[in-house]
């Protein structure tokens, strides 16, 4: 994610509070985000283990059995950081 | 994950790949929520990675769940409360249903929805705001429709609301050629509808022009002018239906009327200009129009902008020319909940401009910017259908949000 997205602001009104305690709606905030995100991964699986087993290259236990390489164990270290921040945004 | 799928899924069609003017698809997937990739294409629109479409569409699922699974609950508990206290103002019914768990839950639910979506539109479109820019560049050259005004000053109420929690509002614009602010709203839009607006999401443009055959099939507009026409979705659907005419969108932003511009060029739409300017100053060499609308735009003005663009299309009217707008219906009479639920927008949506708009008597706005009463009319108008009824039997309206509109207009005296 970019510096730019995050700070540009949305002006107007103040950010209603729906629930008397805000520990509270921060935890809604959390669990909506949350649902996209898991929504979005379970497309993706979904889409992957489809066009895998259309091209009959996967094989039962064969992700269980994947260990990343050094490459793709660093563009995961930060992809997990990017999805951290996504799904946290409202308590930053 | 990036890493685990390269080759198998690099050998696959893109999905998320523009092909300007590409035949758009529907699914016959009845009510529920069009995917995002179902949206019409074309050489302006942003790209979005499985991931961006995945949360737009998990938002647009969330908030159809919200409205046809917890609506009707909390219904029958405000009509419960309501019956031991009935309420007497709009206010009075608020506090009813504000005193319901259910709908703060609801609620929290519904703004978190919105703000993800707007978000996650803003940052696909922000992601690729260069690609953008050079993919509208050579369309917006080559049409030559584009006129924006150097000098332009943007009214203060668009600068200090952000409608419908946008980030940067309609304003938005991060250079000469940017074009990010219209690449979002398109993006967001679709979702937020959700495809029930038809693949370009212009259905109120296709419903106004529709309604106008239907209504006043002798009428032929030699110029239009679209008031508020932001990213131009509606604007080229008019533009569609009047292949004669003259169509000339006006708007502040910026980065919307690039993308607009753009944007019609790779859809081969040729009869629009696209100029920027305060629509409660239409500039005098826009006229005179044979039709001035507005299409689902006065619930961003403010009160004192609503009488001067009402006031502006009196003036800039050739004489027996017609001014229409469209918008969600007023509130009226309507049940207590209906209000509320139409009125939901006003209070946690970030349209500052909501509540009033929908209490005021637009035909009496009309008569006061200088049109006969006998002259005012209103009406309903509903969307084309596409490939879905957002009304069948048993459903429950997701209000402020169903292409079920109003339109008020008037035609102005013939000299």
């Amino acid at each position: 994610m970019s510096e730019i997205t995050e700070s540009v602001p949305v002006e107007g009104l103040p950010r209603p509070q729906f629930l008397a305690d805000p520990t509270v709606e921060r935890l809604w905030d959390v669990v909506t985000v949350l649902s996209m995100e898991l929504a979005a991964t379970r497309g993706r699986l979904d889409a992957l283990e489809r066009v895998l087993a259309g091209q009959g290259m996967i094989t039962h236990g064969a992700v269980d059995a994947w260990q990343p390489p050094a490459e793709a164990a660093v563009a995961r270290v930060q992809d997990m950081q990017d999805y951290t921040r996504r799904v946290f945004a409202s308590l930053a | 994950m990036n890493a685990v799928v390269q080759s198998p899924i690099a050998a696959q069609p893109e999905a998320t790949t523009a092909v300007a003017a590409a035949a758009p698809r529907q699914l016959p997937v009845g009510t529920l929520p069009q995917p995002w990739h179902t949206i019409g294409r074309h050489a302006a629109l942003a790209k979005l990675t499985h991931d961006e479409q995945a949360r737009l569409d998990a938002a647009a699922h969330l908030n159809h769940f919200l409205a046809q699974q917890v609506v009707p609950a909390m219904r029958q508990r405000f009509e419960q409360a309501a019956a031991a206290t009935p309420p007497a103002s709009r206010d009075a019914a608020w506090a009813l249903l504000e005193a319901d768990p259910r709908f703060s839950i609801w609620s929290r639910l519904r703004r978190g929805s919105m703000e993800a979506r707007q978000r996650s539109a803003f940052n696909a479109a922000c992601r690729q705001r260069e690609a953008l820019a050079a993919a509208c560049r050579d369309f917006v050259a080559a049409a030559g429709t584009l006129e924006l005004d150097p000098g332009f000053s943007w009214p203060a109420y668009l600068a200090d609301t952000h409608a419908h929690l946008m980030p940067g509002g309609y304003l938005a614009s991060f250079g000469d050629d940017d074009v990010t602010a219209g690449a979002a709203y398109e993006a967001s839009v679709y979702s937020v509808v959700p495809g029930r607006s038809g693949p370009y999401s212009d259905g109120a443009g296709r419903a106004l022009a529709r309604w106008i055959r239907m209504r006043f099939s002798s009428f032929s507009p030699r110029r239009i002018l679209d008031l508020g026409c932001g990213a131009g979705l509606n604007t080229c659907a008019v533009a569609q239906a009047f292949p004669e005419a003259e169509v000339i969108g006006v708007d502040a932003g910026s980065g919307m009327l690039r993308y607009a511009a753009a944007r019609a060029a790779s859809l081969g739409i040729n009869n629009v200009r696209w100029v920027q300017a305060d629509i409660e100053q239409v500039p005098e060499r826009l006229g005179p129009a044979d039709l001035a609308y507005t299409a689902i735009v006065l619930h961003e003005a403010s009160h004192e902008a609503l009488k001067n663009i009402f006031r502006r299309c009196h003036e800039v009217l050739a004489p027996g020319g017609l001014t229409l707008h469209v918008e969600q219906p007023a509130y009226g009479d309507r049940p207590w909940f209906e209000q509320c639920m139409r009125d939901w927008d006003g209070r946690y949506n970030n349209e500052r401009f909501w509540s009033r708009l929908y209490e005021l008597d637009l035909r009496r706005e009309l008569a006061d910017a200088g049109f006969a009463p006998a002259d005012i009319f209103e009406d309903a108008v509903s969307a084309v259908p596409w490939n879905t009824d957002p009304l069948a039997p048993g459903r429950m309206e997701d209000y402020g949000r169903t292409g079920n509109w109003q339109v008020v207009g008037a035609w102005r005296e013939r000299a």
